[in-house]
């Protein structure tokens, strides 16, 4: 047996599943022995590899998203709870403007819901009311989140569209300051909170209590 | 650790949050998703090598499980019938995207290049206690897709052969192959990167 005929096996090898004559070979060829004990090694490691990363906040928005596009999960029969990172008071005054943000966002959706049919305030501004550029840009699942609400409740629609992208700029704000400094974790946390408060937004816009 | 003993929320086993997901209440389904996110995820993430894709498939993974779950019997556990589900939505994602890495027998047979002659020589250091997770998690990652996809799926996702050969739709021998080669190609980029890292130092 020499080191070629050895290889060519090295799968049943490696199983434990190798001829007298291969272990031999194996036991006494240090260059295939190196071999069998690497190709072993990772196949170990590998089994010891944990699930390291969460999704972010914006998977869930997008399940929800879809699962009201479909009628699966009815505005007053469904009802999803945001999820809330604790201890807000940590973060100074960047969370603080998050939190009104966040006000901000349930204020125009009560506003929304008490009228219905009336519409709520009309933006003052349309000038910087198109969506498609600048910090708060919105994406394909916000455009189809928009399309929802404006399929379902139309006099909110105006509403969700200011929210929506003062939100994606806090994000945009948040990430910045991130990327500037990965080891800011207050960033960090910032981040998550501005994730959160996106999470919430297309939470109320699918789940709301309507009559 | 049994599925009973799991608790998706205070007082709300995983067991029971499946039955109420299956008749339809969406806090139970948002409970499994809290439960089961971060392992999907990762699937995902592992299996593609991308963030975005990673993301859209969790997404995707667990809308089928919302329409799917009614069908679920119970009898396999259901984290392994959601893995399933989830390597199934990868799997067929990977297929529309029409990677020819994915097509297993096209690609093994003419590739010798890992055949026995590399190996015979030099006796390089042997890599056994030189790894960690991070240097692990990237040499996967650098894989090419097909070795990847097979790697992750038996090494780490502990899934057998014959399961393999049914849903990539090859044979075992090419899922065994494959496997093989994705070792020797990780070995040699892990190789890479303990040299590399030797020669900083
Ligand atoms: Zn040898």
């Amino acid at each position: 047996m020499n080191c070629a005929e050895f290889q060519k096996s090295l799968p049943e090898i490696i199983d434990g599943a190798g001829t007298a004559e291969q272990d031999a070979h194996g036991q006494t060829c240090p260059v295939c022995s190196d071999l069998v004990r690497d190709l072993r090694y990772i196949a170990e490691q590998a089994k010891l590899l944990m699930p390291m990363h969460d999704p972010s906040p914006r998977v869930w928005a997008g399940i929800q998203t879809s699962l009201a596009q479909e009628g699966l999960v009815r505005p007053s029969v469904g009802r999803f709870q945001p999820t809330v990172i604790p201890g807000g008071n940590r973060f100074g005054t960047y969370a603080r403007w998050g939190a009104v943000a966040a006000l901000a966002i349930v204020a125009f959706w009560l506003i929304g819901t008490r009228t219905p049919g009336a519409g709520p305030e009309q933006p003052s501004t349309t000038a910087s009311d198109t969506a498609g550029s600048g910090a708060g840009a919105m994406d394909a699942n916000d455009q189809k989140l928009l399309a929802v609400v404006s399929q379902q409740a139309p006099e909110r629609a105006e509403v969700y569209k200011r929210s929506m992208r003062d939100v994606n700029s806090y994000i945009a704000d948040a990430r910045k300051s991130l990327d500037q400094d990965p080891s800011d974790d207050e960033a960090r946390e910032h981040l998550l909170q501005a994730y959160d408060q996106k999470a919430m937004l297309y939470d109320m816009a699918t789940s709301g209590p309507r009559e | 650790m049994t599925q009973a003993k799991k608790l998706v929320a205070p007082g709300l086993s995983e067991a029971e949050a499946i039955q109420r997901a299956q008749r339809g209440d969406a806090e139970a389904f948002e409970g499994l998703y809290g439960l089961h996110k971060r392992r999907v995820y990762s699937l995902c993430l592992r299996m593609t090598g991308n963030t975005a894709e990673a993301e859209d498939l969790t997404q995707e993974a667990f809308l089928q499980l919302y329409r799917k779950i009614a069908t679920f019997r119970g009898e396999s556990a259901f984290s392994t019938w959601l893995h399933r589900l989830a390597v199934n939505v990868v799997l067929m994602h990977l297929r529309k995207k029409g990677l020819p890495e994915v097509s297993l027998e096209e690609t093994l047979e003419p590739q010798q290049e890992d055949g026995p002659k590399k190996d015979i020589g030099a006796r390089d250091n042997v890599l056994a206690g030189s790894i960690d997770r991070v240097n692990l998690e990237r040499a996967i990652e650098s894989l090419p897709p097909g070795y990847r996809i097979i790697f992750v799926l038996h090494d780490i996702e502990g899934y057998e052969h014959n399961e393999i050969a049914e849903m990539m739709g090859c044979s075992i021998g090419n899922s065994k192959s494959q496997l093989h080669k994705a070792r020797m190609k990780l070995r040699d980029l892990l190789k890479l990167s303990k040299a590399e890292k030797a020669a900083r130092h």
